[in-house]
């Protein structure tokens, strides 16, 4: 469970700012819910995906208006009521992107069958509760839904990680399309890389996740926590650095089946996410 | 009201080429009976489970869904999963040759559910239905982990390959009393899509219903059958899907019966209109010779 642990630390320090003066139990809620809210970006630990390969990870990227941000904002803390008030059952993580959109990842921790338990809730829900999720002045241009799978296999999560409790503000994320028939090549050059940061003992974790429905095709997305993005970046140079040829090597094999990258930086919003 | 909402089996989802008129006109005696505007999950499900007893009676090939039924007590909504290859140019019959031989790893090793394919310029679009919606995806899942997947390592014309999971949205279709094209007989299939305003589901589902009155006022022989696919690569959008003897029999019929309808058409049109982003049409051609019929 080194991995929960390391996703304890990660944003403790502003949950300890956020649940002074609160109660015991309070406090023990909002400490779940940041926890459980942070894995839910990645969708598990590693241990526990060893166990249950079934886990799925819905993301629901909503593509703002221009300058609709505190319409959406305002929306989404009216939905979050709604939660509340349904209990709705499931963990909800928001972060956002410098170019607007907005990520709501859902982790599903029974796979499908958790897809059609939250379709049926929201079916459920009476229509005065329905309808309040269809105000056209929510700042939302359109919706695009990834549903993807969480690969412990690839992930590399070093003893001494280089972040301290707290420090993590945004995750860095590249997505990687791979072109047809290429996927198990893919996989062994990112199971080769991670072996080769531990090699090297690197000190900043990295999470991957394949992404097989909705979106432009089969891509696996490599997250990075950073306290922000010039430290991401500054901190990749590093460890360009430091593992050198054999870095470049790898690169080369990766990029030799991919047709297409993308790279996003995702800040984390826990004011507007929500745990049941 | 004429039978413009009631329930009928989706395109591809549901029908088969090798379903003869008669078939479907007892098909129609037999499953199609309800005439709710809107539908709630447990009468989908009823309607589900009468048109999946009468297909396994006419033989249509669903004995592989049942079977997956059996073993996960939990039902879901029928949904379809769609799988859309993007073709290098020039390289359709390489992709043809790749889907044959599929076909024949699929049959081989049992695979238990149902594929239709069609084909537009440079996409193929394969459609897997299934009738017990995301315990479906788990089963299917589960098989292709357990058979190895299917070897793709090799050329297959294909550039990127997109996957969508839709829902067909009953309460949208139009089906006449003597449709002039039955699904069961289209060789082409022209795909509306429409992609709405944030907000907007409701509504426009209440302005297509007032479409579909129009339809029927006039007395049009085409039908039409609707789908939902939530969160596409360019966003959430309603599908609308015209059964044709051919491209031009669609776009033929079509002008003629937006000219009988006029103004009262034209008018709801008007209103549906702003809650709408964007549209594209696609010309689908039905390839059956590439389908995959799990009963076989």
């Amino acid at each position: 469970m080194q991995f929960l642990s390391f996703e304890c630390r990660l944003l403790d320090k502003s949950s300890v700012s956020t649940v002074t003066g609160c109660s015991e139990v309070l406090m023990t809620r909002v400490f779940l819910f940041v926890l459980l809210g942070i894995v839910s970006i990645l969708g598990l630990t590693s241990d526990a995906a060893a166990q249950n390969d079934q886990r799925l990870t819905l993301s629901t990227y909503l593509h703002l208006e221009p300058g609709s941000f505190d319409a959406w904002e305002t929306a989404r803390k009216e939905r979050l009521e709604v939660y509340e008030q349904h209990n709705y059952p499931f963990q909800e993580f928001v972060s956002l992107s410098s170019d607007g959109i907005a990520r709501v990842n859902i982790r599903l921790d029974n796979g499908w069958e958790d897809m059609a338990k939250q379709r049926a809730w929201f079916q459920s829900l009476p229509a005065s509760a329905r309808s309040s999720f269809q105000n056209p002045s929510n700042g939302v241009r359109y919706v695009v839904r990834h549903i993807g799978r969480p690969q412990p296999d690839l992930f590399y999560v070093p003893d001494n990680p280089r972040l301290e409790q707290g420090e993590v503000n945004m995750f860095h994320e590249i997505r990687l399309y791979t072109t047809p028939g290429s996927g198990q090549e893919v996989r062994a050059t990112l199971a080769s890389i991670a072996s080769l940061m531990a090699e090297h003992e690197l000190s900043d974790p990295r999470f991957v996740r394949s992404n097989f429905v909705g979106g432009e095709g089969f891509s696996y997305s490599v997250f990075t926590p950073a306290e922000s993005a010039a430290a991401y970046f500054e901190q990749s140079e590093s460890n360009s650095e430091t593992m050198g040829s054999d870095w470049q090597e790898l690169l080369a094999e990766l990029g030799a089946n991919l047709r297409k990258i993308e790279r996003i930086n995702w800040a984390g919003r826990r004011d507007l996410s929500y745990a049941p | 009201m004429k039978k413009s909402l009631r329930s009928r089996g989706h395109e591809e989802a549901f029908t088969k080429e090798t379903v003869t008129r008669k078939q479907f006109a007892q098909n129609e005696k037999l499953a199609y009976s309800h005439t709710t505007l809107r539908i709630s999950l447990e009468g989908f499900m009823c309607r589900f489970v009468s048109l999946t007893a009468l297909l396994l009676v006419v033989g249509l090939g669903v004995s592989g869904c049942a079977g997956a039924a059996d073993d996960a007590p939990a039902t879901d909504q029928a949904q379809f999963v769609t799988l859309y290859e993007h073709l290098e140019p020039g390289s359709r019959q390489v992709w043809q040759q790749y889907r044959q031989e599929r076909l024949e790893f699929l049959s081989a090793n049992g695979y238990p559910f149902n594929e239709f394919v069609s084909v537009s310029n440079n996409v193929a679009r394969t459609i897997t239905q299934l009738p017990n919606g995301y315990f479906d995806m788990a089963a299917r899942q589960q098989w292709f982990q357990s058979h190895g997947g299917f070897d793709q390592s090799e050329n297959t014309g294909v550039a990127y390959r997109e996957r969508t999971i839709s829902r067909p949205m009953e309460n949208l279709w139009y089906v006449p009393e003597n449709p002039r094209v039955d699904f069961g007989e289209a060789a082409v299939t022209h795909e509306l899509r429409i992609y709405t305003k944030s907000g907007a589901f409701q509504r426009f589902q209440d302005v297509q219903q007032q479409l579909n009155t129009v339809l029927a006022d006039h007395d049009i022989s085409g039908a039409r059958f609707a789908a939902f696919t939530p969160g596409g690569n360019g966003g959430s959008h309603f599908s609308i899907f015209f059964p044709a003897e051919s491209r031009s029999d669609y776009y033929r019929t079509r002008a003629e019966d937006l000219d009988t309808m006029g103004e009262d058409w034209q008018a709801v049109v008007d209103e549906i209109r702003p809650h709408i982003r964007k549209f594209e049409n696609i010309d689908w051609t039905r390839r059956s010779d590439l389908d995959f019929n799990a009963s076989n």
